[in-house]
């Protein structure tokens, strides 16, 4: 009962409007029974009035003549009457007539009897005693028909509230609520509405909860079918991501890495990985020794621009060189936190063979020297290199003396042979560091640093006068002399860049080769007199 | 004179008024026991309270005719009541059986009854009193 209480409105209703009813009942009952109980007491008390005064006149009259008889008749009257228990009809002097005992106490309703013919006299007194026991009784029972008639009337309402609560409402509520527990969350399913309630709330109730199951539908099917395409989506990624030959990987700012793809394994290979992919391991941009600057200040420069950036890496596998091509971007998720996307390529091959290519083309075929346009760019790259700044270097430009008769007089394979034979010479007198060029025909350029002054030039210079003089073996058991004429520019102290030093080393070769020749000339900064500067490029 | 003459003819002029007004004198035998009766006593004789002498003899009562002005007024200056009144009141009383309607009679009659009769007491218009009856009193 008292779970039915808690769980059924229909229950918890009716005992609340039977309780109240009772109540309501109990009290108006109450209220009911003492009120219906004095009104009906007075009223008797009024009506035994009424009656002493319907025939005070006659008892006055027999009260007024002592007349015995017509007392009698009164008072036989008035005793007719249930509501009196005694009644004595007195004149002044005597008992006139009696019936009953009448005491002479407050219960007793005393009335004058005034005489008929002078105002103010008074001539006897009627005496009633009231039945009281059966005026109560009668007041009670009235009072309490009363209480009943009420009871009655208050419960056939209540019953009446509760089967029209019951029909009306909480059936109807109860048909709702179980059909909307019935019914599953993102089905087709809908309540019925009830036709008699189409137009009240209970309907637009039934509505409402459609209108929701309505839309509740809608958004399951289009989360469903929204999951399903992000589903897809990711498995296509993760296809992507899985099978790239290219390496993938995500790492943070601090280079720590979070996820990578097999083919990043596979490219950086098990030892390198094996060290980044440990708690507390290595960051990737301090993965390989020599690169390590390059990546970290790639990294920030990519961090700060957002732009990505791509890096070849060299990496050192015992005898193997690997190449590794490296882009790196930066990415920021949904809560601002930036990572680094890591792109791998193994681009050895490719680069292996460009390294072939690009060494085939900067050869001359015949002397194994470097040829114009690779010597130039060596060159360039020792003086633009950083440490180059504190070295002084010479350029030697050489041209063969007597070396056409040789060609004109034994034919090209002897000149060939002079000109590999003057390569060897070169190569084999200057240091590892410096440069040697075939410039073009029987001209080349020996480019090397001076490791102690600038006189050291010209140490170098008759070295190679010296080493140049020797005969040279052109064809079997005929042995040529040649010798060269050098000019010499300083770098930095003539110019700073290899246009202006081989124009000046140029100028200074031909001021020997028109003068002694097997002979060397520095290059002399011109003065400002033309006379004078004449003087100083052609003479020395 | 002539102020005596308008006295005169104004007196005269009254008398009948006077005579209409009614006052009615209480008359009986002149040996009747009764001597002056206060107008109560009159009540008390007339509305049947008083039935009996001190000496034991009955009180007969006289009435005067039903029509006559004088028995009208007698009752409405007695006990202020109509004539239709005082009949109920007395109808009442017959049915104890105690009490006998006074006789009715003419003026004449009354005297003559009165005369003879030295228990009976009536009641007249006092200019008809003459000296062979006592008055016991005036009703006005």
């Amino acid at each position: 009962m008292l779970t039915k209480l808690r769980t059924s409105i229909a229950t918890r209703l009716a005992f609340i409007l039977i309780l109240a009813g009772v109540v309501s009942a109990l009290s108006t009952g109450y209220l009911f029974y003492s009120y219906t109980y004095s009104k009906e007491f007075a009223q008797s008390q009024k009506n035994i009035r009424q009656l002493a005064h319907a025939v005070s006149h006659t008892a006055a009259i027999a009260a007024y003549l002592d007349d015995l008889t017509l007392a009698k008749e009164v008072v036989e009257g008035i005793a007719g009457s249930d509501l009196v228990k005694a009644v004595e009809l007195k004149s002044t002097q005597e008992s006139l007539a009696l019936r009953g005992t009448v005491p002479d106490d407050a219960e007793t309703m005393k009335f004058d009897l005034e005489s008929p013919f002078s105002s103010g006299e008074m001539v006897g007194k009627l005496n009633l005693v009231p039945n009281v026991a059966l005026i109560k009784s009668d007041a009670r029972k009235a009072a309490i028909n009363h209480v009943i008639l009420i009871s009655v009337q208050t419960f056939v309402l209540i019953t009446l509230i509760i089967f029209l609560l019951n029909t009306q409402l909480i059936t109807e509520i109860k048909r709702l609520a179980s059909r909307l527990h019935g019914i599953r969350i993102g089905s087709e399913e809908r309540i019925i509405p009830t036709q008699s309630h189409q137009y009240d709330e209970i309907g637009l109730l039934t509505h409402d909860i459609n209108e929701l199951l309505n839309s509740v539908e809608e958004n399951i099917n289009l989360e469903r079918t929204l999951r399903l395409e992000v589903e897809a989506l990711e498995n296509r990624f993760r296809d992507i991501f899985e099978q790239s030959s290219h390496g993938i990987a995500i790492v943070d700012i601090d280079g720590k890495m979070r996820l990578h793809n097999p083919s990043f394994k596979q490219i950086i290979g098990d030892e390198c990985f094996q060290k980044i992919s440990k708690q507390d391991s290595l960051s990737f941009f301090a993965l390989f020794d020599e690169e390590k600057s390059r990546l970290e200040s790639a990294a920030a420069e990519v961090l700060s621009s957002g732009e990505s950036r791509a890096v070849d890496i060299k990496v050192e596998e015992g005898s193997q060189t690997r190449w590794l091509y490296c882009l790196i971007s930066v990415m920021t998720d949904d809560d601002k936190t930036s990572s680094f996307e890591i792109v791998l390529q193994d681009i050895s091959e490719r680069r292996n063979r460009e390294e072939k290519l690009k060494g085939q083309a900067e050869v001359d075929a015949l002397t194994n020297l470097y040829n114009r346009g690779a010597g130039e760019n060596k060159i360039e790259q020792l003086i633009s290199s950083s440490d180059s700044k504190r070295f002084s270097y010479g350029l030697f430009m050489i041209d063969l003396d007597g070396f056409k008769p040789v060609n004109d007089q034994f034919g090209h394979e002897a000149g060939d042979r002079v000109l590999i034979a003057v390569a060897n010479r070169l190569l084999g007198s200057i240091r590892a560091e410096d440069i040697a060029i075939r410039w073009g025909g029987d001209e080349f350029v020996v480019f090397a640093r001076l490791t102690t002054d600038l006189s050291e030039a010209s140490s170098i210079a008759e070295k190679l006068l010296n080493i140049l003089q020797q005969p040279i073996e052109c064809q079997s058991d005929m042995s040529v002399t040649i010798s060269a004429s050098i000019g010499i520019a300083l770098y930095p102290f003539n110019a700073d860049n290899i246009e202006t030093l081989l124009k000046y080393a140029d100028l200074a070769m031909y001021e020997v080769k028109s003068h002694n020749k097997n002979s060397y000339n520095f290059f002399k900064q011109p003065t400002f007199k033309t006379s004078e500067t004449q003087s100083v490029i052609t003479g020395f | 004179m002539k102020t005596i003459l308008v006295l005169a003819i104004l007196c005269l002029s009254l008398v009948p008024s006077l005579a209409a007004s009614g006052e009615i004198a209480v008359v009986a035998n002149k040996n009747n026991p009764l001597a002056a009766l206060s107008k109560q006593q009159i009540v008390d004789i007339f509305m049947g309270r008083t039935k009996f002498y001190s000496t034991g003899q009955r009180i007969v009562l006289l009435d005067q005719e039903i029509a006559s002005p004088a028995r009208r007024d007698f009752y409405q200056n007695l006990v202020n009541k109509t004539l239709n009144e005082i009949n109920s009141y007395r109808a009442r009383l017959l049915f104890s059986g105690r009490f006998a309607l006074p006789k009715e009679v003419s003026d004449d009659e009354m005297i003559k009854w009165l005369e003879k009769d030295s228990n009976a007491i009536g009641y007249i218009e006092a200019d008809k009193v003459n000296d062979s009856l006592k008055v016991l009193g005036y009703v006005d």
